[in-house]
């Protein structure tokens, strides 16, 4: 049933990306934000503070059962996800969870079961799928320039450990929350990645092989504890082929995502906000190779004027995934439309998740991989 | 250096926290050299000690403590403040997030406090604040930049995240001092420079688009140089009767931004420079402010009225009360320190 008065939100979790959600519902219309909470009691007055929240509060159970809340975005370490989901969804809120959205694919499937009996919305923070380039290669897609789904998809997340509020801290803190997650550092970051892949996927567990190991960078910082990089290779039922790359050795380098399929293919680009068609080339001989790069440029050109107009019209914010994510995610609550994720991907993507995870920690990993002998991991899920 | 109006004798322990950065390691270092004892050094887990390490006297080493802890963890500040007379907190939080820099600053701040109340055996407590929070937006050019100077009032409109935690952090001081007793001395450095800092100052300029603007003009710099600040600092800790006060610290012979950036130019690169008067720089800054607001956030308002008038307005500083009350003095004059500096861009 829709519902027409405005949703008022709660942030259990005050620390970094909590500033960002709480900027982005702040112009959010339809919703206002109405408590803080965090158990530690400054950090929750401070965001009270400056984004004038009314009530403060440093339990989560005490908060909802005062009420006057619908829903509640969770921007707490992801080891208290769930306890802290569940307890909101058994109080009757809607439920927005950051990434990761738990710590295996068991406890997201009991909050998805969860939500559905009490007939609450659930998401997870995955805003780089709804980023203007996103929505525009989605469009794409549905619009039939692959001419059908995509035959094969392949997903490159870089990051850098220079990066100095979380990259840096993880690494100078051997007892940091992140460490303590069972994909480690990993499983803090690989969600936005792998949940692009998920998207174009069709079965519930789609078979995967992959290899993981340490950063030459890690391992000459005594760091080979943990690990870095990614390397995965999926298939679902359908037969649709994936390839999941994680890396840190290029910097912050690219984020892209590129899709194959019959009729060409779809170059996304996160950090240029491009999304690049590239068609089977009509021309012959040697008119393809002077005339060809000359389309390319074409594409790029026109991104460019896409990323001017989008500026112009003011819908070039840095967070602008996060915005039409959360505005899908209450239009849903009001009227009742369509999840703005898809729990299906929400599950498929905490699957491959624990695959790649239970294939490092499986065979004993975390333990000192040098970067020229990697240990080499491999598992096939419902094969 | 008499240590005869010191509150404490050089037998005391002394606790400086965030010793491994740019000025806590010359904090320190200060204090090895005036002979005291027993000097614990707070570092973070992932802190590079060659800045610390290199100002320990060879003889001093014995009598210098470095200890990794976290000061978001109560109990590790529990166990770091145990058996401490004297604090110089020199830890705050930095980068761009605003409650990074809350809880590097404030939730920091508090623990270490409330373990200090709780051994109840402290002498005074050095909180080392910085010139960051102080207001200039209803100055004139040229006005005095001095200790009575109002803190910014409108941290919403600053926009500043390091501002925001270290306006934060003074507040939470004083209300300890008022409801503990603690003996709390604010000192608020100016911009602190010395071999290991490689960015020109921004109240001198930027190079955020590709290019370096000049924003400073004619308006003196408030510099010090770090051994200076450093011995200002460690003063601060030890001369009687100063609890409760708060001192600027600035050097003697300030230059002005535009000699700065020429003897720069000269000595270690020549870097191509647009000068940008004041009036436009503020304009574009209001401009920057206004879109800001008008697009609900599409750019943040980085650029604003009051971090200009802040930082490129041009004011005139004072160092009379650190000489006055604390005795202090300028041992590196500016031309010599600003020599070194240089020779540390050009070679490092």
């Amino acid at each position: 049933m829709a519902e027409t008065r405005k949703s008022r939100v709660a942030i259990i979790g005050c620390g970094m990306i909590a500033d960002q959600h709480a900027h982005q519902l702040r112009y959010l219309p339809g919703c206002e934000l109405v408590a803080a909470c965090d158990t530690e009691g400054l950090m929750a007055q401070q965001l009270a503070d400056r984004f004038r929240i009314p009530r403060v509060f440093t339990d989560a159970a005490e908060m909802l059962s005062v009420g006057g809340i619908d829903a509640v975005h969770i921007t707490t370490p992801a080891q208290s996800h769930f306890p802290l989901a569940r307890l909101c969804l058994e109080a009757g809120c809607h439920v927005y969870v950051e990434k990761p959205f738990t710590l295996n694919a068991a406890e997201a499937d009991e909050l998805l079961r969860l939500a559905d009996v009490g007939g609450r919305r659930i998401t997870v923070g995955h805003n780089l799928q709804f980023s203007p380039e996103a929505l525009r290669l989605r469009k794409l897609v549905h619009e039939g320039f692959l001419e059908g789904p995509p035959i094969h998809v392949e997903s490159v997340q870089c990051y850098s450990h220079d990066e100095p509020t979380y990259g840096k801290a993880v690494l100078g803190d051997p007892k940091h929350w992140v460490r303590r997650l069972p994909g480690s550092l990993l499983h803090n970051l690989v969600s936005h990645g792998i949940a692009k892949i998920a998207e174009f996927l069709h079965s519930d567990s789609p078979e995967l092989l992959s290899i993981s190991f340490s950063s030459p960078y890690l391992v000459e910082h005594n760091h080979a504890d943990l690990v870095d990089e990614v390397r995965a290779v999926l298939r679902d039922q359908q037969g649709t082929t994936a390839f999941y790359l994680f890396t840190t050795q290029f910097g912050e380098g690219s984020n892209e995502l590129r899709l194959f399929g019959k009729g060409g293919n779809l170059v996304l680009n996160n950090n240029y906000r491009t999304v690049i068609r590239i068609r089977p080339s009509k021309y012959k001989s040697y008119l393809r190779h002077f005339l060809g790069p000359l389309s390319h440029a074409r594409e790029h050109a026109r991104n460019t004027m896409v990323g001017i107009r989008q500026f112009a019209h003011k819908e070039f914010q840095m967070d602008f995934g996060m915005r039409k994510l959360m505005e899908l995610f209450y239009c849903a609550i009001r009227e009742g439309g369509p999840d703005p994720i898809p729990l299906i991907e929400i599950r498929r993507t905490a699957r491959i998740m624990d695959a790649i995870f239970s294939q490092i920690t499986g065979l004993g990993n975390h333990t000192a991989v040098p970067s020229n002998e990697p240990i080499v991991h491999a598992e096939v899920l419902n094969s | 250096m008499s240590s005869d109006s010191w509150i404490v004798d050089r037998s005391v322990r002394v606790l400086v926290t965030g010793a491994a950065g740019f000025v806590g390691s010359r904090v320190a270092a200060t204090l090895l050299r005036l002979g005291f004892e027993r000097v614990r050094c707070n570092v973070r887990r992932s802190s590079d000690l060659g800045l610390l390490q290199a100002g320990i006297p060879a003889e001093g080493a014995r009598r210098c403590e470095i200890v990794e802890a976290n000061l978001l963890s109560r109990e590790e500040c529990r166990q770091l403040t145990a058996d401490v007379d004297l604090v110089y907190h020199l830890v705050a939080g930095r980068g761009k997030s605003f409650p990074g820099c809350f809880q590097g600053s404030v939730i920091t701040t508090r623990n270490l406090l409330d373990s200090l109340v709780e051994h109840g055996r402290l002498k005074r407590f050095v909180n080392v604040s910085s010139f960051a929070v102080y207001s200039r937006f209803h100055s004139k050019r040229g006005a005095l930049w001095d200790e009575s100077c109002p803190l910014e009032d409108n941290l919403e409109e600053r926009h500043d995240a390091y501002v925001y935690g270290k306006v934060k952090q003074d507040e939470l001081v004083q209300h300890y001092q008022e409801r503990f007793a603690i003996p709390v001395t604010i000192v608020r450095p100016g911009i602190v420079f010395g071999a290991g800092k490689k960015a020109i100052p921004g109240f001198v300029g930027m190079d955020t688009f590709g290019f370096f603007m000049h924003l400073g003009g004619n308006g003196r710099l408030p510099l010090t140089q770090v051994e200076n600040c450093a011995e200002a600092i460690v003063l601060a800790g030890l001369v009687k009767g100063v609890e409760g006060e708060v001192f600027n610290i600035v050097d003697d012979d300030l230059p002005t931004s535009r000699a700065f950036l020429t003897a720069y130019k000269k000595e270690v690169r020549n870097l191509f420079s647009v000068p940008v008067p004041y009036p436009a720089a503020y304009a574009l800054c209001a401009l920057w402010e206004w879109y800001a607001k008008r697009s609900k956030g599409q750019l943040p308002a980085v650029f604003n009225r009051r971090g200009c008038a802040f930082a490129w307005r041009g004011h005139s500083y004072s160092n009379r009360k650190l000489k006055e009350r604390l005795g202090w003095q300028c041992r590196v004059p500016m031309q010599a320190a600003l020599r070194r500096y240089f020779e540390y861009q050009r070679n490092g």
